[in-house]
């Protein structure tokens, strides 16, 4: 491709966010009308997280190495018993305790007796206040929110990566109709992989509505949810998982939960996420393990 | 060994004031946290500290870290790093179940975020571009890692590599991104 050492670093500026608002603007015109610079910018964006992945990890086995030849355990051995001199909460802000004491123990009242003149007009109120927390468990959902934002956040890292994948290279396109069709793709999932959610989802139905593509469906859900609409979401990834989802089925899973966690319906994040985590495959199944313990 | 001597070879790229700091802190740390954390094994305490080792080094690079914002000691500094890596292992890991963890004050060191939680279809592509950049051998291999993950200059690098000028640098650069993309699209 012509240019391709100024396009890199062109591209290496987009990714490091050093580009102004006319240099963006240009890069999302190329990126939509060049091909050769579309595939250069895809590449791109994969090799240079993988040269630091690969630089990572080599320095990471060197240093381990030299730990492990340089020192025996009965050197560490010595060191384990000054630990003990060591608060992992004063010098670090750690708490560790036995998994019991999260246990809440009910202690009941000593002397039933003297308690026992408690009118009824009393547990009466007791009990409606109860309800009153209960409701507003229920309807503010603070817990479910907090959920979402590390299931999403922290443990899913963001919105799905658009990756592109080998598959679509494959896709032989015949017909004006189907070529079509497949331009308006390719711009969805541009879109979507710059992060302009709303874009991508008109893109994305206007492919759906002559094509029912599950992987297409699945990013629709993803950049739903990006655009912060879980009750849309929700019926698009369920759609998916009713009609064969195969490969498709932990990831959807999972993004369904979080679109249920986002919508505030804590129950039935939690029963799609208990079966990912019994039935899952791949890594979903570690995340839906993970965000599960907090529940 | 002066913190802030330390932290400024490091910062040029001596890879040697690295592995002092390691080798310094390394029976210390690793006592500390197989004691509290008694199912870790040495190997899972190995891992850890070289990761948190890898995180401090990439704050130092990438500037988050300099000899004015060090609050404390560089090896308090590390041992945080180091104790919050340990709680995210921790977590992780089923044997860990029977202990309950509160975190009573938050940690205000931050670092880049570990690969381990990569998709499995982007841990695949990464393996794939390290696999390309063995077949791609040095001098490119280097080259490529000083540019992107050392965040050496050009300058530094035709210094580093024996290169006539910074130009010289960037011109091989260009030619081993071009190399390494053909490898990459090969496979």
């Amino acid at each position: 491709m012509e240019n391709e050492e100024n396009y890199i670093e062109f591209i290496e500026n987009y990714l490091a966010n050093k580009l102004t608002k006319n240099e963006a603007q240009e890069f999302e015109e190329l990126c939509q009308n060049n091909e050769g610079f579309k595939s250069l910018y895809l590449d791109i964006k994969t090799i240079l997280p993988g040269i630091q992945y690969s630089t990572k990890k080599e320095i990471k086995s060197s240093l381990k190495k030299m730990g492990l030849e340089q020192f025996s355990n009965d050197d560490i051995e010595l060191y384990k018993q000054k630990a003990d001199q060591i608060d992992l909460q004063k010098s670090f802000g750690v708490k560790i305790s036995p998994k019991e004491a999260k246990q809440v123990h009910f202690i009941p009242p000593k002397n039933q007796k003297t308690t026992s003149w408690f009118s009824y007009k009393t547990m009466a109120i007791a009990a409606s206040i109860a309800l009153l927390i209960a409701a507003y468990l229920v309807f503010s959902t603070p817990k479910s929110e907090s959920l979402y934002d590390l299931a999403y956040n922290e443990i899913g890292q963001g919105p799905y990566t658009y990756i592109n994948s080998d598959d679509e290279n494959l896709t032989v396109v015949r017909g004006a109709e189907a070529e079509k069709l497949e331009s308006i793709k390719q711009q969805a999932y541009n879109a979507y992989s710059l992060g302009q959610y709303k874009n991508a989802i008109d893109f994305f139905n206007e492919v759906l509505e002559k094509d029912e593509d599950r992987k297409v469906k699945f990013y629709l859900g993803n950049a739903l949810l990006a655009n912060n609409q879980p009750e849309l979401a929700i019926p698009v990834f369920n759609e998916i998982l009713a009609k064969s989802p195969g490969e498709y089925e932990p990831r959807t899973k999972w993004y369904l939960g979080i679109s249920f966690l986002k919508n505030g319906e804590l129950e039935k994040a939690e029963l799609i996420l208990k079966d990912l985590a019994v039935n899952g495959k791949d890594s979903y199944k570690g995340k839906a393990e993970k965000i599960l313990q907090e529940f | 060994m002066n913190d802030l001597s330390v932290l400024q070879r490091i910062h040029t790229g001596d890879q040697v004031a690295l592995e002092e700091v390691y080798l310094k802190f390394h029976n210390e740390f690793l006592g500390l946290i197989l004691r509290k954390f008694n199912k870790l094994t040495r190997e899972d305490a190995e891992d850890i500290f070289s990761e948190s080792m890898v995180a401090l080094y990439e704050n130092i690079t990438n500037g988050r870290l300099n000899d004015k914002n060090l609050s404390s000691t560089l090896k308090t500094y590390l041992f945080q790093i180091g104790i919050n890596k340990t709680l995210a292992f921790v977590k992780k890991d089923s044997r860990f179940n029977d202990i309950k963890i509160e975190i009573t004050k938050n940690s205000e060191i931050f670092y880049d975020e570990d690969d381990e939680s990569l998709e499995i279809e982007t841990e695949n592509k990464y393996r794939m571009v390290e696999a390309c950049l063995t077949d791609l051998g040095n001098p490119c291999k280097r080259l490529l890692e000083l540019h992107y993950y050392h965040r050496k200059r050009m300058i530094e690098i035709a210094e580093l590599l024996n290169y006539k000028n910074a130009d010289v640098a960037k011109n091989q650069k260009s030619k081993c991104m071009k190399r390494l993309r053909k490898l990459f699209n090969k496979n």
